[in-house]
């Protein structure tokens, strides 16, 4: 790697994190609307 | 046919068996194509090094795309068949889209400056895809605008549709105008001009995009019908 690494660094490390954050961010999303879902059966 | 097939159900049975392949392909066709693409494949004759920046920034684009017009044909099945499968389908791909959008704008542009010794320039491509992104923000927040969502996606998916002109214009922007983005370089399987050792993890690479999508798909899916449930259940109430 040379100069360029820079660039390949984070044009990498942002695809990989955003990618990586965005799914774990939709699995939280998705657990807790399972836990609501659940409280709402449970009250009616 | 479609409405017997495409019910919510269904794809809860069908998602059930394609989530772990969509998984799995994703996260080894991933490896891959990382490998492939900072390891095995050669450098670039006149980028050098920079070059391996296309590896996640044209697959980014391409899916970018492709997930727009996905959400443009669910768009279609909402307005005129009404179609419920198709609503949460549309929901749920949005946020997707825009992530790709977002990522291929972000290492476009880390490619750009070394290459042309700007981060950003107004460049029909460049612009063209900054509306795809607007487009996607758009129809989100017109979306969520409504306090009914049968209301919100309608209107929703009336932009969806307008918006579609876009792709085109994507896709012809760096033919039509003079711009500083290069020409498409992969526009047939039969002879893309690009060598062999760069297209495979390229491949790899998109592959591993498109299973990351239809993984997330399923998931935001199951999320939008639970949202959908819940809504239902405290209407009742």
């Amino acid at each position: 790697m040379n100069s360029y690494f820079i660039y390949i660094f984070w044009a990498y490390g942002i695809s990989l994190l955003g990618l990586g954050f965005f799914l774990i961010w939709t699995g939280v999303e998705l657990r807790y609307s399972k836990i609501a879902l659940e409280g709402v059966s449970r009250e009616t | 046919m479609i409405h017997s097939l495409a019910k919510p159900q269904l794809f809860l049975k069908w998602a059930r068996f394609v989530f772990p392949v969509a998984f799995l392909l994703a996260g080894l066709l991933l490896m891959a194509g990382l490998y492939m693409g900072l390891v095995a494949s050669p450098p670039d004759y006149q980028q050098g090094e920079a070059m391996r920046i296309m590896y996640v920034h044209v697959p980014a684009s391409w899916m970018a795309l492709f997930v727009y017009g996905f959400l443009a044909l669910m768009s279609l099945f909402v307005l005129v068949w009404r179609h419920p499968l198709a609503e949460v389908l549309a929901i749920s791909c949005a946020p997707i889209g825009a992530l790709f959008t977002a990522l291929s704008l972000i290492t476009g542009s880390l490619w750009g400056k070394p290459m042309w010794g700007a981060y950003w320039v107004w460049d029909a491509r460049l612009t063209s895809v900054l509306i795809l992104l607007f487009l996607y923000g758009g129809y989100w927040a017109l979306y969520k605008a409504y306090a009914r969502p049968d209301q919100g996606i309608r209107a929703a998916s009336l932009l969806a549709l307008v918006g579609a002109i876009n792709i085109p214009i994507i896709k012809g922007s760096v033919v039509w105008w003079n711009t500083l983005h290069q020409p498409a370089s992969f526009t047939k399987f039969s002879s893309p001009s690009i060598h062999t050792t760069m297209l495979i993890p390229l491949l790899l690479m998109a592959g591993a995009y498109f299973f990351y999508f239809v993984t997330v798909l399923i998931l935001r899916t199951r999320l939008e019908l639970n949202r959908r449930k819940r809504l239902v259940w405290e209407m009742a109430q």
